[in-house]
Parts: C-alpha cells; sequence; structure tokens
C-alpha cells in the first residue's frame, strides 16, 4: 500500500529533523515523562485514567517517551502517543542507518532469569460506567532483534495485563497467563510472534528497528469502576538491541455479546481509523449548543461553530473504531475544500488537506448549500418588501437566478460562477486524497412541508416569515439540490444520504417536533440536535446499504469478467471498481466490441486509477451488454476482493413549462393550467397557492373554479413533471368590471365604439395608481390612452377607481366569448390579470 | 376630520410602524448574526445604524401622530405598540419560543 503524499512529508521532515539534532530531546519528544503523562497519551479519554506508576523501569537512560511525531502510523488517535522501549526511546523516529542500534540501560532481572532492562507501567482506570470492554489499543512491536535472532533465546517481548501482572522469564521462556494482547498461538508479542502479528521489515519503515508487527489492536472484557492495565516491554537474553512498543488510542465502550466481541488476543488493527468530517454548517452543527472549543470566537478567531452534537461526532460514536478529524465550518463553500478560511485567519487548513490518505477511513461532508446562497436567498423571502403580504419570493427574478446558476454550475453545466466548484471535480478530488475510506455526501433536509405550514393566527399561510408559496419553492429548491448531490455522488461512487425522508413530520411547522431552528434562534433554518441525530442514523444506514454492491474475488494474474447492461440514450456511463489494495486493472468492452483499458481509456473518456480504485466515465455510451474485466495484477494468492460499481446516467430532466389562464364563469373565476407543458415528458401534478386577504388555500388539479366571492389577490400554480422537477408560476389579481353600469355585460364584438372597463380599488389595492400604458385588455390586448383613463368612484364604496375607455375593435372580442380578461402591471411592478363575465350579443 | 377618522389614521399609522420596527428589528438580527451578510465578514456598522434610525421612526412617528390627534389617549400608546408588534409577528408565522 502507498503512503500518502502529506504522510511521507511528515516523515521526511520528523527524520531529517531527528537527523539533524544529535539531542535526544525534540520538541515533539518528551522523554522519560511522569507515569500518569505516558498514560494520559495513550487513551482515547484522559478522563479514564485515575492515576499511573512506573513497578519498574532502569535508572539510567530514557526508555520512556510521550511522541507527537507521525511515525509508523501513530498516533492513530489525538495528537501524541506512548513510546516504551527496551534502550532509548530517543532513537525511535531517527531512521534505519544501523542494524544494532540500541542502549545497554543496565537494568536487571524483574521476573524471572532472563529478563533485561525492564520497563512495566502501571495505569490506574476508572472505567465509565456504560463500558464492558476495553474495545482497543492500538499498537506496534517494533524490534532491533529482528530478523537476525528469530527463533533464539533472544525474544523482546510485549506483554498487556489487567488488573495482575503475573508474567515471569525463565530461560528463552516467556509465561504470561494474564496476557490479553497474545499472538494467534497464545504467546506474548515478541520477534517471534505468529500470524497476522509477524514482523516484517516494511512494517517498521521509517524508524530505526529492523523489523516491527503490523498495527495490532488488542482488546479485553471489563467492568465498570476502577481496574489497573499493566504495560511491560523487556529485552530477553540480553540487553543489548532494543525492543520498542508505540501504544495509543486505549479505548472503552459497550459491545452487544462480549464473549463474541470483545475476545482478548491482538488482530490486526484498521490503519485507516480516522473519521474526517468535513463540510458546511449543516455538517457542523450550526445553532447547536456546546460547540468544541476554539470555534465558536471563544478566544480565537475561529467561528466554524462545530457542535459536539453535529451529526460528525454522533457517528463517531456509533462506530467506536473511528476517531474524528472535525473540520466542517460554518459558511462554508466548495472552494474552502481548496483555500483556507478567511484567509487563514480562522486557523483552518483547505477541507481537503484535512484527507490523510493512509488514514482517512470515513469521510462524510454535505456542502453546496452557500454556494447555492441559501441564507441569502431565504433572507429575501423575508425581509424587507417580503414582509408585506402577497410579496412572494420564488417569482422574484433577483432571488431565483443566482440560484439558477449556482445549481448549473455545481452540476458541471457552466463554466461560472468561476469561485463555485462543480461537484464533479471536488469529488474526484475527495476520492484521490481517500482510498481507503467511505465517502459520503450528505443531502439537505428539506426546512418545510410540501403543502406549506402555516404558524398565523390570521389567513396568510406564512411559516417562520416565508408564505406558503415560498415554502413550497424552497422544498423543490431542496429537492433539486440533492437531486444534483445524488447524480454526481452516485456518478463518482459516493454513498449519497438523503436526510429528506427522516425529516418528514418534523419541518418547520411540521405536525410533529420541529428538527429546525426557527427565525429568531441564532441557529436559523438548521437542524436542531434531533435533527443532527437522524441525519448520523441516515448516514449508518446509508454506509450499512453501500456494501450491497456486486463483489468479485480476482485472483493473482486471473482475470474475472462482469456483465451489465447499459440502456439506451444514457449521457454517460460510469464504472468503478474497487479493492482493499494491490492493483486489479479494470478493462471495458462495449457491445459492439470496443474496448477502453488503463493504457488506452479512449478520446472523451474519463479516466482514472488509485491505489484502491479504477474509475472509467464514458459519455454517450452504446446501449446493450457491457463487458468489464477485472485482472489481478498484483494481488494476494488468495486473491484481491473486489467491487464493481455501475451508474448509468439519463439525460437530465428538462424542468416543465407552467402557464395560467384565468376566466371568468359566471360570477365564479376559474383557473386553468392546461396550457402547462413539459417538453420531456409529462405534468403529473398542478398544485394553486390562492392568496386573498380573508383566505389562504392549496387546490390540486389541471383547472380549478373558486368559489363566488371576491377575486384572490395572488395566485400561484406549481407545476410537478414526471421526473419531479417543478415550474413556478404567479399572478396576482385586480377586481375588474365591465361596463359597470350592468349586470350581465352584454358587448357587441362588431361595435365600432369603447368599452367601459372598471378597475376596483379595495383595501389592498388603488387601482388608480395604476399605470395605465401597462394594460391590455382581451385576446387583441387592447391599450388605452390618457383621454380615456380617469378616476371615479364607480361601486360607490368610498374609495376612487380606475375607469378606462378602451376601442372596441382592437379587444379581440368574438361571438360565444363568456369571459374578457386583462393584464398588466400593478404599482409595485408584479404582473396582475383581472377578469369578468361577459355576454355576447 | 373626525375622531373617528382620526382613529383610523393612527390605527394604520400604528400598524405600519410596528411592520416596519419589526422589520428593521430582523434585518438588524441577520446583519448582527451573519444570516445574508457577505461571508466572513463582521457587521456592517453604518447598515446597522440605518435600521436603528428606521426602528426609531417606526416607532415615534406613529407616537407622534397619536399624540396630535388623539393627545387625550396617548398614555395607552405603549400598550398599543406592543400589541401591534405581537401581532405583526403572529401575522409573520414566526415563533418566539
Amino acid at each position: 500500500m502507498g503512503r500518502g503524499p502529506l504522510r511521507i512529508a511528515a516523515l521526511l521532515v520528523t527524520s531529517a529533523a531527528l537527523l539533524a539534532l544529535p539531542s535526544a530531546t525534540t520538541a515533539a519528544l518528551t522523554t522519560n515523562p511522569p507515569a500518569l503523562t505516558l498514560a494520559r497519551a495513550m487513551v482515547a479519554d484522559p478522563a479514564v485514567v485515575a492515576g499511573a506508576e512506573y513497578v519498574a523501569r532502569p535508572a539510567a537512560g530514557t526508555p520512556v517517551a510521550v511522541s507527537s511525531d507521525p511515525l509508523a502510523s501513530f498516533p492513530t488517535g489525538g495528537d501524541e502517543y506512548a513510546v516504551l522501549t527496551t534502550g532509548n526511546a530517543t532513537l525511535a523516529g531517527t531512521g534505519n542507518t544501523s542494524g544494532s542500534s540500541g542502549a545497554n540501560l543496565g537494568g536487571g532481572n524483574v521476573r524471572g532469569n532472563s529478563d533485561y532492562d525492564v520497563v512495566i507501567l502501571r495505569i490506574d482506570l476508572d472505567v465509565p460506567a456504560t463500558a464492558n470492554c476495553l474495545v482497543g489499543m492500538d499498537f506496534r512491536f517494533l524490534s532491533e532483534e529482528y530478523p537476525e535472532w528469530v527463533g533464539t533465546a533472544f525474544n523482546d517481548a510485549f506483554v498487556a495485563e489487567l488488573d495482575e501482572s503475573t508474567w515471569t522469564t525463565s530461560g528463552s521462556t516467556i509465561t504470561a497467563p494474564n496476557n490479553f494482547a497474545f499472538d494467534p498461538s497464545a504467546r506474548p508479542i515478541t520477534i517471534n510472534a505468529a500470524g497476522v502479528t509477524s514482523m516484517t521489515a516494511e512494517n517498521a519503515a521509517g524508524t530505526t528497528y529492523d523489523g516491527a508487527t503490523p498495527l495490532l489492536t488488542a482488546a479485553t472484557p471489563i467492568t465498570p469502576g476502577p481496574h489497573s492495565l499493566y504495560l511491560s516491554i523487556f529485552d530477553q537474553g540480553d540487553q543489548v538491541y532494543d525492543s520498542a512498543v508505540f501504544v495509543d488510542n486505549l479505548r472503552f465502550g459497550r459491545v452487544a455479546d462480549v464473549t463474541d466481541d470483545c475476545k482478548p488476543g491482538a488482530e490486526l488493527a484498521d490503519e485507516h481509523t480516522t473519521y474526517v468530517g468535513l463540510g458546511d454548517s449543516y455538517a457542523s452543527g450550526f445553532g447547536v449548543h456546546p460547540y468544541f472549543p476554539g470555534t465558536s470566537k471563544d478566544g480565537t478567531e475561529n467561528d466554524c461553530q462545530r457542535s459536539t452534537l453535529a451529526f460528525a461526532p454522533l457517528v463517531e460514536s456509533l462506530i467506536t473504531r473511528l476517531a474524528l478529524d472535525f473540520h466542517a465550518c460554518a459558511g462554508a463553500v466548495t472552494r474552502d475544500f481548496y483555500e483556507a478560511r478567511a484567509g487563514g485567519a480562522w486557523g483552518e487548513e483547505p477541507q481537503l488537506d484535512y484527507l490523510i490518505p493512509e488514514e482517512t477511513g470515513l469521510v462524510t461532508f454535505s456542502i453546496g448549500g452557500n454556494d447555492a446562497g441559501f441564507a441569502d436567498r431565504l433572507a429575501d423571502c423575508i425581509g424587507g418588501f417580503k414582509l408585506l403580504p402577497f410579496v412572494t419570493c420564488h417569482d422574484d427574478d433577483d432571488v431565483t437566478e443566482p440560484i439558477a446558476e449556482a445549481f448549473a454550475r455545481l452540476d458541471g453545466l457552466r463554466a461560472t460562477p468561476a469561485e463555485i466548484v462543480p461537484y464533479d471535480a471536488l469529488l474526484k478530488d475527495v476520492r484521490a486524497r481517500t482510498p481507503f475510506a467511505a465517502r459520503v455526501q450528505v443531502g439537505y433536509p428539506p426546512f418545510f412541508r410540501s403543502e406549506g405550514g402555516d404558524r398565523t393566527f390570521l389567513p396568510g399561510g406564512r411559516c417562520e416569515g416565508v408564505k406558503k408559496a415560498d415554502q413550497r419553492w424552497l422544498v423543490e429548491l431542496v429537492a433539486e439540490m440533492n437531486g444534483i448531490i445524488s447524480r454526481n455522488a452516485l456518478r463518482n461512487g459516493f454513498v449519497f444520504v438523503d436526510p429528506t425522508s427522516r425529516f418528514i413530520g418534523h419541518e418547520l411547522c411540521g405536525e410533529d417536533d420541529e428538527w429546525f431552528y426557527g427565525l429568531l434562534s441564532s441557529g436559523r433554518y438548521h437542524p436542531t440536535g434531533a435533527g443532527q441525530a437522524a441525519i448520523a442514523a441516515a448516514i449508518i444506514d446509508g454506509l450499512a446499504v453501500s456494501g450491497d454492491l456486486p463483489t468479485l474475488l480476482v485472483g493473482p494474474d486471473k482475470t474475472v469478467i462482469y456483465k451489465f447492461t447499459a440502456a439506451g440514450d444514457l449521457v454517460l456511463l460510469s464504472v468503478i471498481i474497487e479493492w482493499p489494495g494491490s492493483d486489479v486493472e479494470l478493462t471495458l468492452t462495449s457491445p459492439s466490441g470496443k474496448t477502453y483499458t488503463r493504457a488506452a481509456p479512449g478520446a472523451g473518456v474519463y479516466h482514472a486509477n488509485g491505489p484502491t480504485w479504477e474509475q472509467f466515465q464514458i459519455p454517450h455510451p452504446e446501449a446493450g451488454e457491457w463487458t468489464a474485466s477485472l485482472y489481478g495484477a498484483d494481488v494476494p494468492a488468495a486473491g484481491e476482493e473486489t467491487t464493481v460499481h455501475v451508474f448509468q446516467e439519463e439525460a437530465r430532466n428538462q424542468r416543465p413549462v407552467g402557464a395560467i389562464e384565468l376566466r371568468r364563469d359566471g360570477d365564479r373565476l376559474v383557473l386553468d393550467g392546461s396550457g402547462s407543458h413539459d417538453p420531456d415528458g409529462t405534468i403529473t401534478s398542478w398544485d394553486w397557492y390562492v392568496s386573498s386577504a380573508d383566505d389562504d388555500v392549496v387546490l390540486q388539479g389541471e383547472t380549478v373554479t373558486l368559489p363566488a366571492g371576491p377575486d384572490p389577490h395572488s395566485i400561484t400554480l406549481v407545476v410537478t413533471d414526471d421526473g419531479g422537477l417543478t415550474d413556478f408560476v404567479t399572478v396576482s389579481t385586480a377586481p375588474m368590471d365591465v361596463k359597470p353600469e350592468s349586470t350581465d355585460n352584454p358587448v357587441n364584438p362588431k361595435a365600432a365604439g369603447v368599452l367601459p372597463v372598471a378597475l376596483l380599488s379595495s383595501a389592498a389595492l388603488d387601482a388608480t395608481a395604476i399605470d395605465a400604458s401597462t394594460l391590455r385588455l382581451g385576446p387583441g390586448g387592447a391599450q388605452v390612452g390618457p383621454p380615456h383613463v380617469h378616476s371615479e368612484d364607480v361601486n360607490g364604496d368610498g374609495r376612487a377607481d380606475l375607469m378606462l375607455q378602451f376601442p372596441n375593435p382592437g379587444i379581440g372580442l368574438e361571438g360565444g366569448m363568456t369571459s374578457l380578461c386583462m393584464s398588466g402591471e400593478l404599482p409595485d411592478g408584479r404582473s396582475f390579470t383581472a377578469c369578468d363575465a361577459i355576454r355576447t350579443v | 376630520m373626525t375622531t373617528g377618522l382620526k382613529g383610523l389614521v393612527v390605527a394604520a399609522a400604528v400598524a405600519l410602524g410596528a411592520l416596519a420596527a419589526v422589520g428593521c428589528l430582523i434585518e438588524a438580527l441577520f446583519e448582527a448574526q451573519g444570516f445574508g451578510r457577505p461571508r466572513d465578514t463582521d457587521p456592517r456598522p453604518g447598515y446597522l445604524a440605518l435600521l436603528a434610525l428606521g426602528f426609531v421612526a417606526s416607532v415615534t412617528v406613529p407616537a407622534a401622530l397619536w399624540r396630535a390627534l388623539l393627545p387625550g389617549s396617548a398614555p395607552a400608546w405603549p400598550l398599543a405598540f406592543g400589541a401591534a408588534v405581537v401581532g405583526v409577528l403572529m401575522i409573520l408565522g414566526i415563533s418566539i419560543a
């Protein structure tokens, strides 16, 4: 397996620094620390350490140390780890420049007749009340005795015991009945360790030692309360060459079945134990107190507002083998994955830099909401003139166009805004940095109910300042955003977690507990602690489902075939294979026989491969049966389990186009949406949001008829197509009276004179303020000039109305018409439609 | 102007004043807490001062109108304005909890 570039750099820097400094002490290595310091360096939660003591330690030399130098996969949790040696701990990271590094400390026998330079550390523990298992203790045993003294009496060893230390030596024999970190042969970990715990030279890379075990972990059952842990290391047979053990991430937890899930014995530790939590405020847990220290301007400039109850810490608590490295940050945008936040003033590196390839076992993030300007748009929908009744934001181009542009950019459909990084590019960069990780991109939950919520005591239909039609629009925006995230995530083999279904009923003004903070909260429109917990549960479920991919066992120099059928008219075929390590080569063969290989992926085809994966993205692939050939180029003799991920991307759904036609049916207003259409499918639903001064209703149907009564002030039609995309159209209405002196409004289409029409003022509308030049009457769009416009109270309600005289020939009247409508602009610039019933004569 | 008409004018002024006052407070809250404000910037003092001015005007103009038109009932002003603000918040559907 390869090492990540940053890790290699760290090792080089460390080695260079140590070589340059002959002193035994560096800033990152503290030798012979107090036992308590050493103990706290190796536990995941220092609070469990009640005390510590060196039961045995050579009087001379520097056999123990606390180190923060990255070395041999350490630290595995936190910033520090413990180094226990039988000689000189400062040599550990100096590189392997000698085949006989070591220090004779003169430490005599402690537990028999062949142990020397013995270190025994006792750690007094206060085990948490919920724990029933010491679930893990990461360690690596390293020795200069390897390989020349393997199988001899020089059998240096490491022993871990709980509550009682009873190990002894006799000649070349070690007896350790209490040892819970034993090898598969039930013997202590030594240079002769067996099976998966066996030493190799490669495992000691970067250290002074000639060999080391793999990174190991050991567990043992435990009960809550006080216990003592004994860690021992000693030379056997002589005192010359050094051996060492690095120990870290000692942790306790609760397992379902102690017998099965907490077995003593050393086993391979998963080296990729870091869980990197990235993303924006939905990932940081913005609003959910308490925050992690140093992330909310509490003594630093950092204002990322990372919550201890965000979904990432919750996921970490559910997957105990992982240690969280949390760098989500409120307000983050896609470019923060590449640039330090606030120019570096917050102490936040580019988020991608936190992905250490060799260490990362899981990465989760939500990102893009701030690029789309969700916060700005919500503010637009609430503040300013949107406080007024009947003024909506979903039909305001200043609100909708920036979002549309951002969505298109995130989806890779346009080159601007340049500051937004398209998801496809970002996800490929995440993949390149996480060869051993599960990758999860989290979508966004909807803030409101689809049908709109109402918290008002008067008609008006608002929830947290947002009107019903705008609530629906925001719900659709989130859904569209999740569609874009899903498409890009699946195309790149990421797990996509959509929290939407879990939030149904828990939206703002929802039927159950609300899982969002309201407008006046500092966490406004962000998930509460319960919402974060729901997202965490969705991630756990998503990870479980992601293991259901086809898996093939690929042997060395063997080719395994996997066939799949590509549908017609695809815009992209994405095929990704993943394996644990080494190398498997993928070749794709199209139905016509065209091949796509690592060496020759073909023009226009995206191809990339890493230490654990290979990916092809083929635009406009042939329909029919494809063959994926998986060749074991460099795999173990037992074969390598390889998963195959195929994603067939269809052409993007095109947005439907909504159209509203109003007409009169007697004294009732008819709302007709039959003029709406969908360019690539069918319209499946028509939802009407009808707002008036004394009522606020949502109606369904292609055509709906309102009850007799005053006309509504605002009508919004939401059409949804068979692919789930929506379009919003809004018209305002104004009361109109054709021939005010008449009740049945008889009109003669062939008359040459003028037709009197009144636009009536109301409490919400001053009709006399309407610009008459914007008015168009009838299918002919007749206009009216200044001489034919005047103010007059035509209905005797005390308000001046707008009286208009339209030229009859231009109106477009035809025999049989029963309704006549006028369009124009209200004083605030919104368009409106007004209709009245007529009878042609 | 009749007393009834004066009452209508004052009621309209109080309602509009309450709406404007709530609007200014919400905008100031957004600005102070960064909601909709340019990213990684501090609140803009000039904008906050303008909102403060708007809030003061939203309170004092209806109050002055009340005092001028209905001087006898002026002591009821704070109560009426408070009720109007609560009414606006409820019309906006904003939870205070």
